[in-house]
């Protein structure tokens, strides 16, 4: 480890400490890589190193500042190894609940990891036509690309008219949103770290969904601000919370929106999960203040009644 | 010395730097001597400001007064895959006023990924009164109300381009604002849009501008349209379609077909919304003299697809969907000689089952029969080291490498190894590589190669991939060219950041996000290094709240000599010598 950060020739800082965690087998193998293997693949000169570092700017105070920062680091370094146990490894991009997810950062080994992909893939063959829940961002693909899959199936040979094209499309819409009797999508409101679930379709309309998303977040809300019993609030207060916040929904092209601009149905079949913002904070985001403002729950009642 | 540079006319030089119009050479020209610095500051009319937070307008205001061109880009790469929360930043409108006083002879304006009210169209319409080019890419935040304004005022718009903006469509009227005096449009780009516009209003546009030489449609213009508008500008260069439907008639196909025959310039097609086969042969006649084809919304069989680009022997870009399948691209791989760039984009992304035959073998096929092709956009799922190692040896011209396998840490899915060896040839045979993105299963070992044969490496894309620190040391310290480095859910933390911190003063910046930086080392760095704007992107509240040990969400860094920004939303914040004082 202290090869790696040895730029001036300081006096090579000392050993580091055998850690207890888990990963510690696998980062003092990675402190043996770091001071032996800087070189091209093959290459185990360590004279070779300092030459290899010589990226680092010549100016002498980046340099010593450089240099402090990395004592700094190493003395942090154990609070932060002892600390990363707690930071959970990002859930697998193949959601599948039946495979236990071993830990990629004890098994240095590229084949076992493999393996775990390969057998989560036999077991789950069966789930691979259906949508997984996507990973944020990823294919990186833009959002003007990502529902041409909906149009995929649909593709007919050149002889068939439009018009039956058309018919198709229509059909395959309403089949997928008519199959299943509940829809529950997350919902989370700034300021609350936890989320709650809602049954999209529990309600028909926008009125409905808002009062229920206000009962849902009261008591959290109540709870935060260290009231003793989590008592109903009177309308007023219900309405004030109402008119303070605003109900954002991410669509199924992952785009964030504001509800209440399409017709309910079309809006159930396309929500993914649902935010509640505070109104002040909206203001920043809308920069186009040619409208007045006016809280789109406000806006949401009026379209869906 | 001084005899000598005094003696020479400032007329002179001038005359002599016009010649010169590279950032590059201008900024090598300004560092001869002051006196050459002065004269380069006053002639120089094009500014390219890649990183809108890395300087102010006033800044630039004061060492440049008379420009007439100008390039903004706001927002980070990955904003175009949602990982940019909204409300980041990116504004344009406080750079319009600066330059709608300084620069009333402003022609040109090009942003990227910023941020564009009705307000600021409206202050660039009514600023500048020889406007003539307004190219918004990827750009929000305004509706066709401000193309509107921009239509009705700018009398001598020659460029209008939308390019995959996010505009809020209120109507088509926006496009009636031409005043009918109007006559100069040389380039009109509004395929982003969705409303319908007055077909009439477009047809005498296109009829009264003789210079028009692009035109790129909405998918609300249908194909039977598509005739009259092409009967007006026969001198079309580069087209783009509305929606390749229309209802079925028996005149259309004929009409499509001598109107476009009779379109003798055309080089470049687009568009193809919702395509109904029958009517691609209309284009056959033109596919001769085809150099770039964008068939990426085509929802088209491999079979009219082969049918399409054998047709093309001119071809040098071809953007198309996955739908070609490798029996598609060994046809290109026959027909198209000259192709330059490809990118095959993925029809059905968010499925793990391959719904076409497309392979790493499709892939093989064109870097083995394109001798010129020089940049690659590939998704796909599966790969494997030997492909890659082929690839790399078929065709060592590569300056853009962008592979996309969609499992994330696929491994070669013959030997289940990592790829690390198959993009280590990548690296090592294209010595001019610029731009590489990789995927698949990837350990450090991958990271050391890039590190070591990517010296012109320029932007590099990663994700899911790594071991350790050790993985992004090699790239922060082995790649001596890198400009952009963008990271997503790697195992990398604070030691290699910290061991590489001044190598972040000779880039344009860094992005992180799901990685291990902690909250710790982002405050280290924002205090050490004051040219650097280090960002923390955290939606889970200010990451003081919790242990600084902690990782953050998102990460940004950028170097800058306008300091710290002012118009940050609540979850960013930026380190500084201050943000160890400063409240949550």
């Amino acid at each position: 480890m202290g090869q790696l950060y040895n730029l001036d020739a300081h006096p090579v800082l000392e050993e580091v400490p055998v850690r207890t965690n888990k990963r510690s087998c696998v980062v003092a193998s990675e402190d043996k890589k770091l001071e032996l293997r800087l070189g091209p693949p093959g290459d185990q000169d360590q004279s070779a190193l300092l030459p290899q570092l010589g990226f680092i700017s010549s100016d002498h105070e980046s340099k010593r500042v450089c240099h402090q920062l990395q004592v700094k680091a190493k003395n942090e370094e154990t609070k932060w190894l002892a600390n990363t146990a707690q930071h959970q490894p990002k859930s697998s991009y193949f959601q599948c609940p039946m495979i236990p997810h071993p830990d990629k950062k004890a098994c240095s080994d590229p084949a076992s990891v493999s393996k775990f992909t390969n057998s989560a893939a036999a077991i789950s063959s069966d789930q691979k036509r259906i949508a997984q829940a996507p990973v944020v961002g990823w294919p990186p693909i833009r959002s003007c690309r990502k529902n041409l899959a909906n149009k995929s199936s649909l593709v007919k040979p050149a002889s068939e008219s439009p018009l039956e094209t058309l018919q198709e499309k229509s059909k395959g819409k309403s089949a997928d949103s008519n199959t299943k009797d509940h829809m529950f999508v997350k919902i989370n409101m700034e300021g609350v770290p936890i989320g709650r679930k809602v049954n999209l379709k529990a309600y028909d309309s926008y009125e409905k969904l808002s009062s229920a998303i206000d009962q849902l977040f009261q008591g959290l809300l109540a709870a935060q601000r260290d009231y003793s019993a989590v008592e109903k609030e009177n309308k007023e207060e219900t309405k004030a919370i109402s008119d303070s916040y605003t109900l954002l929904y991410e669509d199924n092209e992952g785009d964030r929106m504001l509800v209440g601009d399409v017709p309910w149905n079309m809006f159930v079949s396309t929500a993914k999960r649902l935010r509640v913002l505070k109104s002040s904070e909206l203001s920043t985001l809308r920069l186009s203040s040619s409208r007045p403002e006016k809280t789109p729950l406000d806006s949401a009642m009026e379209i869906g009644s | 010395m001084l005899k000598m540079a005094s003696s020479f006319p400032e007329e002179v030089l001038e005359h002599v730097f016009s010649f010169l119009q590279s950032d590059g050479d201008r900024n090598s020209i300004s560092m001869v001597c002051k006196s050459w610095y002065e004269i380069e500051r006053w002639c120089r009319r094009r500014i390219f400001v890649g990183n809108c937070y890395a300087v102010s307008p006033r800044i630039l205001i004061r060492r440049f007064p008379d420009v007439r061109s100008i390039t903004l880009k706001g927002k980070p790469h990955f904003a175009d895959f949602n990982l940019v929360p909204e409300g980041w930043g990116g504004y344009v409108y406080p750079w319009i006023v600066a330059l709608a006083s300084a620069y009333p002879w402003l022609e040109e304006i090009r942003l990227k990924r910023m941020v564009v009210t009705d307000e600021s169209l409206e202050l660039i319409a009514k600023s500048f009164k020889n406007f003539k080019l307004l190219v918004l890419s990827s750009c929000e935040g305004f509706s066709t109300d401000g193309l509107a304004s921009i239509a009705a005022n700018c009398r001598n718009l020659q460029e209008l381009d939308l390019h995959e903006s996010d505009v809020e469509d209120l109507s088509g009227r926006w496009l009636s604002h031409f005043p009918d005096t109007y006559t100069s449009l040389v380039s009109l780009n509004i395929a982003c849009l969705g409303s319908e516009v007055s077909f009439s209003a477009l047809e005498r546009l296109v009829g009264r501008c003789p210079n028009l030489r692009s035109l790129r449609l909405h998918r609300a213009v249908p194909l039977d349209r598509l005739s009259n508008l092409l009967h007006r500008a026969p001198q079309l260069v580069e087209l783009g379609t509305g929606a390749y439907s229309a209802e079925l008639r028996p005149d259309v196909l004929s009409n499509l077909s001598s109107a476009l025959s009779a379109c003798r310039e055309l080089k470049s097609l687009s568009g193809f919304w919702d395509v109904v086969p029958t009517y691609l042969p209309a284009v056959y006649s033109i596919c001769p003299g085809l150099t770039s084809l964008n068939l990426s919304y085509a929802i088209i069989q491999s079979p009219d697809l082969i049918k399409l680009v054998s047709q093309c022997p001119n071809l040098q870009r071809l953007w198309v969907l996955d739908y070609i399948e490798d029996v598609g691209l060994d046809a290109l791989a026959v027909s198209c000689k000259d192709l330059r760039e490809l990118r095959v984009f993925p029809s059905d992304p968010f499925v793990l089952e391959a719904n076409v035959s497309l392979t790493e073998q499709g892939l093989i096929s064109v870097s083995e029969g394109c001798p010129k092709l020089q940049s690659v956009l590939y998704f796909c799922r599966q790969m494997s080291n030997e492909a890659l190692i082929t690839i790399a040896r078929n065709q060592p011209n590569f300056t853009c490498f962008r592979l996309c396998i969609i499992e994330p840490r696929t491994p070669d899915y013959l030997t289940l190894e990592p790829l690390d060896v198959g993009f280590g040839a990548i690296v090592e045979h294209c010595k001019d590589l610029t731009r590489l993105s990789v995927s698949g299963l990837l350990t450090d070992r991958a990271f050391e190669y890039i590190g070591t044969y990517g010296k012109k490496l320029e932007m590099l894309s990663l994700a899911f991939a790594g071991d350790s620190d050790l993985g992004l040391h090699h790239v922060l310290s082995g790649c001596d060219n890198l400009r952009k480095l963008e990271i997503r859910d790697c195992p990398f933390g604070d030691k290699a950041l910290l061991a590489n911190a001044a190598k972040l003063e000779t880039m344009r910046s860094l992005w992180m996000s799901s990685c291990s930086v902690s909250y710790g080392a982002c405050k280290l760095l924002g205090q050490k290094l004051p040219r650097l704007n280090v960002e923390v992107i955290d939606e889970r509240g200010h990451p003081a709240s919790r242990p600084e040990s902690l990782p953050v969400e998102k990460l940004y860094i950028y170097r800058s000599v306008a300091g710290p920004r002012f118009d940050m939303p609540n979850f960013v914040w930026t380190m500084d010598e201050n943000s160890a004082l400063r409240l949550t």
